[in-house]
């Protein structure tokens, strides 16, 4: 029973972990919550659902849904984000609440309000450890989310582009004098948010084999939930945190009261906030 | 006059209690909080099992206030360590969790919600008719306007102002930030608690849905549409946002995609609403 | 070879600049001084674009730079140390100069780059792998300087290198400072409060007050001036009139 509770909850921290990593990007480069990020989500799940469902290929399905979450990513940056740059802070806040609320209903208007399945057949086989069974998917679940967090890692600590990205999110001003596109910073961090919250929808729509236009609202919360539990702006704290939450929030299900489940995210945010309110990983400004 | 034509303006009488409630935090203090609308919720079910285990409308009425300030407490005590995007984060999952909590009560009946609350009564004689319920909305709604004016007045509203422009300034100024933001939800979340009584007497049958993030957001686009900091501005927000929908009620399954379009659009292009003041303008505009 | 022609510059409804004329020879040293908020880093600022002036043009050899952006106008050759060194500082000395190079096309030719900035600044290369954050003040000054320099520009702005350092570290910038103009005959716009050292250094200077340049001349000239010894050199009245 806690071995199983633990895996399932490894297979939704990895999910939330890979949308807090979007959100921590985003704010980490520029003092903004991309308040749409679990629309993203849903949008890397819709385009990926809708193109299988039309072709019947995996391959092209994944493209889709990539294609569609980063469209949206970077459309929410040049039209949501870049004319508020610069503002009170209330301002972009609530663009991106108004941007979140337009795609939910945007999807619902386009897909319909009910579930549709993503009926796709992924290997049944269930190995066993520890009395817990994990079944193939959550083994693809854990081993694309660890591939991806791995790339993301070396992209932004060995690459020169990546180093830029650091740069802006340090001092962009001085970023801007060094002669980094500081436009273009911002688009690459949308651009690889936005793909890593449409590989973690793609992956919870077969996990569920269920889409709806809703589905990203709780996972984008918790996520942001799991980015402030690790430090905000801080990579390895958006992983920790949102593994942390997942595998806390399952057990928490299991042991206290599974009416409460989705609550547990939001009350072990309110105990770090008064905990230690920078978070696991969070530095010292 | 109908009876649809007095339905309408006590809802908008109903709303703009609860827009102006809100303008208090995020026009006045500078915060934000995604989650009024459960303050709203918890005035109506407070006030609603009151009335039904037997207390009056008017001490039902005040405790539900009251009840809803302290709870404003509650989430501000946590909640008000954070700023801007941390304090939506919070107040929003203080939202779901409210719904979450209405929704599995026994006592509060579950998803199914209260039915049969009494109407309202003033020296026993209960309020049946729309009119005289307008009334009394209007009445409360007017109290609260001149209170909210003089609040925006005195030397609260200055502090408020002053932390809203800059808390750091604010604190360097001798300003207890901690202290005024905290009154910013009190009296914020007792308005929004009195709004939810009227509106369960007003209904007699409330349930958990009415009081989720929709009307949230509902609300804070009636103070955005409005005017971030302006009175008249949430009056004209919840007039507008009431009657529209109305009008347009063949297109009520794309309410939100417009709620959402507002949002953006008004921040992209006119952040201080369409009542804002040259003052406002200047603090929500490019710095 | 670097020339501003009647520029103004707001922030916001603030006038910080107001109609400033200057102009950088090839080779020269040119100092600005003047005292707090008189405006001499938001001339810098103006001319590496990440302010726009509102009126006059900024030329750059035969090109006309007014409108570039901060990218553009680094790679025709301008670079600039900012105030307070504004260096990345969660990351290490190297990739702080690798990221000065960042405009650059001819990526091979960076590594001899680095090496060419570690034989001027030798701490440098010590501290290579070390977080930026965690150099003292003259270490960041010099790294500063360095990342500018990756760039390889024509002209460096140089914004207030000596402040808050000891007078012996000062002393030690200033001659990589003249090391650097003088080896690689780089032109320099000099910022710095401390008027006597800049007007040690420099071969020309300009006085701004409030966004104006109210005096300009060679450092000689500058030197003997009645006012500048008061004012910027700390001379008493006394001392002046004896
Ligand atoms: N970001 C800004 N926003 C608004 N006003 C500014 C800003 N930066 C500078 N100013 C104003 O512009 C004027 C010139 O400032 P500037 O920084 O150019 O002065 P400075 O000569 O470099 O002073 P110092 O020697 O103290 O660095 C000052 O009055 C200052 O208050
Ligand atoms: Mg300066």
């Amino acid at each position: 029973m806690f071995f199983q509770q633990l895996v399932n909850g490894l297979v939704s921290g990895c999910v939330y972990a890979l949308i807090a990593l979007g959100y921590t990007m985003i704010f980490g480069i520029l003092g903004i919550v991309n308040f749409a990020q679990g629309e993203i989500y849903m949008f890397g799940a819709f385009g990926a659902v809708t193109v299988y469902a039309a072709t019947g290929s995996l391959a092209l399905a994944i493209l889709a849904g990539l294609g569609a979450a980063c469209l949206v990513g970077v459309l929410l940056e040049r039209f949501a984000f870049r004319p508020l740059r610069g503002t009170h802070p209330l301002v972009p806040l609530i663009s991106a609440i108004g941007a979140s609320i337009l795609l939910s209903s945007l999807a619902r208007f386009f897909f319909g309000p009910e579930d549709r399945p993503f009926p796709h057949e992924f290997s049944a086989a269930t190995y066993t450890v520890f009395s817990a069974h994990i079944t193939g998917m959550q083994l693809t679940i854990m081993g694309i989310s660890a591939a991806l967090m791995t790339a993301l890692w070396l992209f932004l600590t060995m690459s020169r582009h990546g180093k830029a990205i650091q740069a802006v999110a340090m001092d962009s001003d001085a970023a801007r004098l060094s002669g980094i596109n500081v436009n273009r910073a911002y688009v690459a961090t949308f651009l690889s948010g936005s793909a890593l919250s449409g590989v973690a929808g793609m992956l919870m729509a077969v996990y569920y084999n269920a889409t709806s236009p809703t589905m990203g609202l709780l996972p984008g919360l918790k996520a942001f939930s799991a980015a402030i539990l690790g430090g905000v702006g801080s990579i390895p704290g958006a992983i920790i945190g949102g593994l942390v939450l997942g595998v806390a929030e399952n057990l928490g299900a299991a042991y206290l009261s599974s009416n409460f489940k989705d609550a547990f995210a939001f009350i072990a945010l309110v105990l770090v906030l008064i905990i230690r309110p920078r978070g696991i990983m969070g530095q010292r400004k | 006059m109908s009876a649809y034509v007095f339905h309408v303006l006590i809802m908008v009488s109903i709303f703009a209690i609860l827009s102006l409630s809100l303008n208090i935090i995020v026009g006045f203090a500078g915060l934000v909080s995604l989650g009024h609308a459960a303050f709203f919720g918890i005035g109506a079910y407070a006030s609603g099992l009151m009335m039904i285990r037997g207390m009056g409308f008017v001490p039902a009425l005040f405790l539900a206030g009251l009840c809803t300030a302290a709870l404003g407490v509650a989430l501000a005590l946590p909640a008000l360590r954070v700023k801007d995007d941390y304090l939506a984060i919070v107040t929003l999952g203080f939202g779901i969790i409210v719904v979450m909590v209405l929704m599995n009560l026994e006592v509060t009946g579950g998803p199914d919600g209260l039915v049969g609350i009494p109407p309202a009564a003033l020296l026993g004689t209960p309020l049946y008719s729309k009119p005289g319920f307008l009334a009394l909305t209007l009445g409360f709604l007017l109290v609260m306007i001149l209170s909210v004016y003089a609040l925006k007045q005195s030397r609260i509203g200055r502090a408020w102002a002053a932390i809203r422009d800059n808390d750091v300034t604010a604190m360097f100024m001798g300003i207890n930030i901690y202290y005024y933001k905290m009154l910013a939800f009190i009296v914020s979340s007792f308005w929004a608690g009195l709004a939810g009584s009227l509106y369960a007497h007003y209904t007699a049958y409330i349930n958990p849905q009415t009081f989720g993030m929709h009307t949230s957001i509902q609300i804070l686009s009636m103070v955005v549409l409005g005017g971030i900091g302006s009175i008249t501005g949430s009056l004209l927000g919840a007039a507008l946002l009431v009657v529209l929908p109305e009008i347009l009620r063949p297109l009520a399954d794309y309410q939100d995609i417009f709620y959402g379009a507002l949002l953006v659009t008004m921040m992209v292009f006119r952040p201080q609403g369409i009542m804002g003041r040259v003052k406002i303008t200047e603090i929500f505009g490019k710095k | 070879m670097l020339r501003l022609s009647n520029i103004h510059t707001y922030y916001g409804n603030i006038h910080a600049v107001k109609g400033v004329s200057i102009h950088v020879n090839p080779g020269e040293i040119v100092a600005l001084i003047g005292g707090n908020g008189a405006g001499k880093s938001t001339i810098l600022r103006t001319i590496s674009g990440i302010l726009k002036p509102a009126s006059g043009t900024i030329h750059f050899g035969s090109d006309d730079i007014t409108s570039l952006g901060p990218e553009s106008i680094l790679r025709t050759g301008i670079g600039h140390v900012p105030e307070g060194r504004r260096l990345f500082k969660g990351l290490t000395v190297r990739d702080n100069l690798i990221l000065g190079a960042y405009s650059r096309r001819d990526r091979d030719r960076i590594d001899d780059d680095i090496d060419a900035m570690e034989r001027l600044f030798p701490i440098l290369k010590k501290r290579k792998g070390q977080i930026a954050g965690t150099l003292s003040g003259g270490e960041q000054q010099m790294l500063a300087m360095a990342r500018a320099m990756m760039a390889r520009p024509g002209v460096l702005l140089l914004d207030e290198p000596s402040m808050g350092l000891a007078p012996i570290i000062t002393a030690q910038i200033y001659a990589q400072i003249k090391a650097l103009n003088l080896g690689e005959g780089l032109s320099m716009l000099l910022v710095e409060q401390n008027a006597r050292l800049a007007l040690n250094l420099a071969h020309r200077g300009y006085v701004v007050e409030t966004g104006r340049i109210v005096m300009e001349g060679t450092t000689g000239e500058l030197r003997e001036s009645n006012e500048i010894q008061r004012a910027y050199l700390g001379k008493g009245y006394r001392e002046v009139w004896e």
